[in-house]
């Protein structure tokens, strides 16, 4: 059972490296912003999601595990946003405004518009 | 100026899971709230910068 045990946490550990490692590397490698920025949720979902896991098998339920599941929750729901915003940012400094300007074929969906009924 | 943004998110994430790592490896329970604090602080960091970049640079 131990032995199970330690087996289970060396492999979600070594889950959390090889995806922490692979964004470094891709990070490095890719040169597109936007793209780099698809990167970064490898780290903030699975590698900390393994994390979590790993302390869950070794502390069992207890106040340690449930303050890791907490930490690891803000950071899963948080990046996101974060990722959202970083992308705006990066498009209102590089193009002067958020929305797609005359020169890209982009199509335009208006979800808040309200549509009166014809009858 | 945006990717140097891009590299202090993810030295954030990075930084929450070692400090989460050290505190359990280390048996120091207590600890657990730096990286509680870390993850609170990179994504408030995080927008705050994005926020200066988007409007003043």
């Amino acid at each position: 059972m131990a032995l199970t045990r330690a087996v289970t946490v060396d492999v979600l550990l070594g889950i959390t490296a090889l995806g922490t490692l692979f964004t470094a590397v891709a990070i490095w490698v890719v040169r597109d912003f936007y793209e780099r920025l698809h990167y970064m949720s490898i780290p903030a979902t699975v590698s900390i999601a393994a994390l979590a896991a790993a302390v869950l098998v070794l502390k069992g339920f207890s106040a340690p595990s449930a303050k890791t599941v907490l930490t690891v929750a803000i950071v899963i729901v948080m990046n996101p946003i974060l990722t959202h915003a970083t992308a705006r940012a990066a498009r209102v400094h590089e193009k002067g405004q958020w929305m797609p300007t005359t020169d890209e074929n982009v199509e335009i969906i208006d979800t808040g518009r309200i549509v009166k009924n014809s009858k | 100026m945006v990717n140097r943004l891009v590299g202090l998110e993810i030295a954030g994430i990075i930084i929450t899971m070692l400090l989460l790592t050290l505190s359990i490896a280390y048996g120091r329970d207590s600890f657990l709230d730096l990286s509680l604090a870390m993850a609170l602080v990179s994504f408030g960091g995080g927008l705050v910068f994005a926020r200066f970049i988007e409007r003043w640079l």
